[in-house]
């Protein structure tokens, strides 16, 4: 409940003097740090087994971008970059770096990191990766009717928010493809994206 | 000692040099870019490195303890999983009491941390601490536990000012169908709990728990037993609701009881004897949010706690309202906002007992705040800066201010650097402020007491008791070594003044006793320093390491009168999380903590007892019998047949953590 005061009793000295303060700490923290570098230096050289998730999930949205047409005003000219937003922490950022050399025909991509600003103006496609059930029903809902395709990976959702949801099932990746929210976007997905997609048909 | 050094200090300059890779894109990842959409959706995805590469985009030393790690930690109550987190120090005293603190001034009701369970504080103004033995949450519901050392006050109010700990549990959604648990061991003599979440609407999701379990006494040294077993009941709901895109709504509410006996060892007579402690409590938190865009929200939360408790040191009921109000949004591209207001009325009531009075016994106090925030980004990408700042007033010191201003550096992909500087106060209890405490009486004519009548000494609250103060300055490195393997390090320097003391007021006679009053003040001062590190290494997909170290230095003046508990200067954990075949899960963890001092009210030459170093471990093996069924077995402080970890500041017996095991079973349905 409450310490105790010390009285009417000598105290016993506790805390080493100054001088001796910095051998302790570097005697003490010594002791330890071999532990730690051990473990940082044994782990390079160790390679990896299957394909990392978001690896996995930029490269279906590079895709995704491919296969999908925009309405023509949606860019100002042919070469006019296309902007991919994304929202996630910094493993899913740095993932969407390796579709940043790619094209779509001749749209160079650029990777906007948009997690703390939430500015969705002038995105062509928007990825939502953090799993914020707020932000995403929030985005699709500034997104809706604007020219703009929306991806979230949000786990275990009975409704889809987005245009296209992506799960993990059984270890790969699955499509769920809103066609209304597209059609509403005026966005075409190609047919051959739909054939492997599970069709979600709703207006929510 | 001196070799030792140098050969540590060699190999941190490898690790630095080695660690420069950073995360380049290998041939691998341009080759998954070419791959065509049939292929992507067929490639088998990877998730296990995803603890290993991330790094926290926040100012302040952050460690998440996530839904995983709960489970595989194998612990059963909130302190034991906070033994996770790097620079929590976790001291169990008993089978029912935890002193649980980050960087020090530790004791079973460790003074300058504030815990939080889904935005509700748990930290009690009684005595200023978290009562461990009252808070309980389903544990299998947990999604994360944020630890966050340092000061938090500009956010989270005054008495976050060595750390916060946010207990956040799952969204109703994330927790739909059944789970049934049930085990039992050689300590955990028995404890189930059943949760069932349900789709209650369009957008409506809710879940209901009930909770329960028996915890054995500890056995002493000399196979006695301690008298401190342990039975409770807990049960609640959760309710999240879309309202509509724009808004949500959240409400929760928990339920518990619980039964414990203890044995207490103050100077009383009889002592030491056994004595029930009775706990009861209630609350309902609400929580809405509205999105106006996706750059603009606000968030208005409302709770009410009712806590109850009966035992020999303590008997009172506490009710407590909060409302807060939250806003954020971002003003151009640079600056995002965040500001609040709160208030919270708490009113509670003190019985008399033999060891404390408190007077009045009734007392109704309200607290208000303000806050506000703003996150700068000076240079895109690289440098962002946060400056903000708390008013508060408290019945008890009126106005505080706590600022602090924390600077985010991103030099390339990869690393993160961060530094901050924060004030933050912890104010006064109401035992500080209005309590008496008989510590001790002195028998007439004994080897302690040479006069002819008694010496009746007392521990008195002084109305004009100061909030303590603490100036914190913090430094902190992230990097990503590898796509594997991730370390966060921080340093930190704390500044502490008006901490607690005592002075020996003026004997007095009453009742053929002479009465020593001793009475608070804030005279003591003192600096705390350190470093901690946390490691993550996804060694091979099936294997990962988590490392942690702690090391704290704490220094403290003015203490003549006085004495504060010395936190141990080395802590590591280690665990090694391994998956060594498909659906069998096997956790090994190992502990190490220095000497400690804590406060021993019964020593009588010394006031802090010296608890010896240990080093103790933790196995669990579970396997996933079937889809929806998992078996477990947990072996707790495997290494010896126990070890003492602390001794309470309140008299209650401390006992031997003992070496214990127990099965467990969980059933989705």
């Amino acid at each position: 409940m409450l310490q105790i005061p010390q009285q009417l009793r000598r105290q016993r000295k506790l805390l080493i003097t100054a001088g001796s303060y910095a051998r302790h700490f570097w005697g003490g923290f010594a002791k330890f740090l071999p532990i730690i570098c051990l473990l940082i230096c044994w782990q390079n050289n160790v390679k990896a087994e299957g394909l990392e998730e978001y690896a996995i999930k930029s490269a279906i949205t590079y895709n995704l971008a491919v296969f999908t047409e925009w309405p023509e005003k949606t860019f100002k000219n042919a070469e006019a970059d296309m902007h991919i937003c994304v929202v996630g922490d910094s493993i899913v950022q740095e993932a969407f770096l390796q579709i940043a050399a790619k094209k779509v025909s001749q749209h160079s991509i650029k990777i906007v990191d948009i997690t703390r600003s939430k500015n969705i103006n002038g995105c062509h496609i928007v990825y939502i990766g953090n799993q914020d059930r707020m932000l995403l029903s929030q985005i699709q809902n500034e997104a809706n009717g604007k020219n703009i395709l929306t991806i979230d990976d949000t786990d275990g959702f009975s409704t889809y928010k987005s245009i296209v949801n992506l799960q993990e099932i059984e270890g790969r990746i699955r499509l769920n493809i809103n066609v209304n929210l597209a059609q509403q976007s005026n966005l075409k997905i190609s047919a051959r994206v739909l054939k492997l997609a599970n069709i979600v048909v709703s207006n929510h | 000692m001196h070799r030792f050094s140098i050969l540590s200090m060699s190999l941190l300059g490898l690790f630095v040099l080695g660690s420069r890779s950073s995360l380049v894109l290998g041939a691998d990842d341009q080759q998954i870019v070419d791959l065509s959409i049939e292929d992507l959706l067929n490639v088998k995805v990877t998730t296990a490195s995803k603890k290993a590469q991330i790094l926290s985009d926040t100012s302040a030393a952050v460690f998440v303890i996530n839904h995983e790690d709960i489970k595989r930690s194998g612990a059963t109550s909130i302190p034991e999983v906070l033994r996770l987190a790097p620079g929590v120090d976790v001291a169990r005293i008993n089978n029912r009491k935890w002193a649980v603190t980050i960087r020090g001034f530790n004791g079973s009701l460790a003074n300058k941390l504030l815990v939080m369970i889904d935005g509700r504080s748990v930290y009690s103004p009684d005595a200023s601490g978290v009562y461990w033995d009252a808070q309980d949450v389903m544990l299998e519901d947990v999604e994360r536990i944020e630890v966050i050392r340092g000061p938090g006050a500009t956010l989270w109010g005054a008495n976050a000012v060595n750390g916060v700990i946010n207990i956040i549990t799952q969204h109703a959604e994330d927790t739909q169908g059944g789970l049934l648990n049930a085990g039992g061991g050689s300590q955990e003599l028995g404890f189930g709990s059943v949760r069932y979440g349900a789709k209650l609407a369009d957008e409506t999701f809710a879940r209901a728990y009930f909770k329960g379990f028996l915890r054995d006494e500890y056995t002493l040294p000399k196979n006695d037993s301690s008298q401190d077993n342990w039975q409770q009941v807990q049960g609640g709901f959760r309710v999240d609701s879309l309202i509509s895109t724009q808004d949500t709504l959240s409400m929760q509410g928990n339920i518990y009881r619980g039964e414990m006996n203890q044995t207490l060892q103050s100077q009383a007579a009889g002592a030491p004897f056994q004595t029930p402690v009775d706990t009861s409590g209630w609350n309902l938190t609400s929580r809405l949010h509205h999105a106006f865009s996706s750059t603009a929200d606000y968030s208005l939360q409302f709770f009410y706690n009712h806590e109850q408790r009966d035992e020999f040191v303590v008997n009172n009921r506490r009710d407590t309202v909060n409302i807060d109000f939250q806003n954020t949004f971002s003003l151009g591209n640079r600056h995002n906002v965040i500001w609040g207001l709160g208030y919270r009325y708490s009113s509670d009531h003190f019985e008399d007992v033999p060891i404390l009075t408190i007077k009045p016994n009734s007392r109704e106090t309200n607290l208000y705040n303000l806050f506000a925030q703003d996150d700068i980004v000076l240079i895109e990408k690289y440098l962002s800066v946060t400056l903000g700042s708390r008013l508060e007033h408290n019945d008890y010191t009126g106005f505080e201010v706590q600022p602090t201003a924390r600077l985010l550096w991103t030099p390339k992909a990869g690393h993160k650097a961060w530094a901050s500087i924060s004030r933050a106060v912890r104010t006064p209890s109401r035992i500080e402020d209005n309590g008496k405490l008989n510590i001790r009486t002195l028998d007439a004519n004994s080897t302690q007491n040479s006069l002819p009548l008694p010496l009746n000494v007392t521990l008195n609250g002084n109305p004009a008791y100061k909030a303590e103060q603490l100036l914190s300055y913090e430094l902190g490195y992230r990097v990503a070594i590898t796509p594997k393997a991730s370390l966060d390090i921080t340093a930190f320097y704390n500044d502490y003044h008006t901490l607690r003391s005592s002075n020996t007021g003026a004997p007095s006679y009453d009742n053929g006793q002479i009465e020593i009053p001793i009475v608070f003040n804030n005279r003591s001062y003192g600096h705390t320093y350190g470093v901690e590190v946390a490691q993550v290494w996804q060694m091979l997909d099936w294997w990962r390491w988590d490392l942690s170290y702690g090391f704290l230095d704490t220094k403290l003046y003015n203490i003549d009168h006085y004495q504060a508990a010395i936190s141990p200067k080395h802590k590591v954990s280690l665990r090694a999380s391994l998956t060594p075949i498909n659906k069998v899960n096997l956790d090994f963890w190992l502990r190490y903590s220095d000497a400690a001092q804590a406060v021993n009210p019964l020593s009588y030459n010394a006031l802090t007892s010296t608890i010896n170093e240990y080093v103790t471990m933790d196995i669990r093996l579970a396997w996933q019998a079937h889809e929806k069924v998992e078996l477990s077995i947990t072996g707790q402080n495997l290494l010896e047949s126990g070890h003492l970890e602390y001794i309470d500041e309140s008299y209650a017996l401390h006992t031997p953590i003992q070496r214990s095991v127990y099965a467990k079973v969980s059933w989705r349905f």
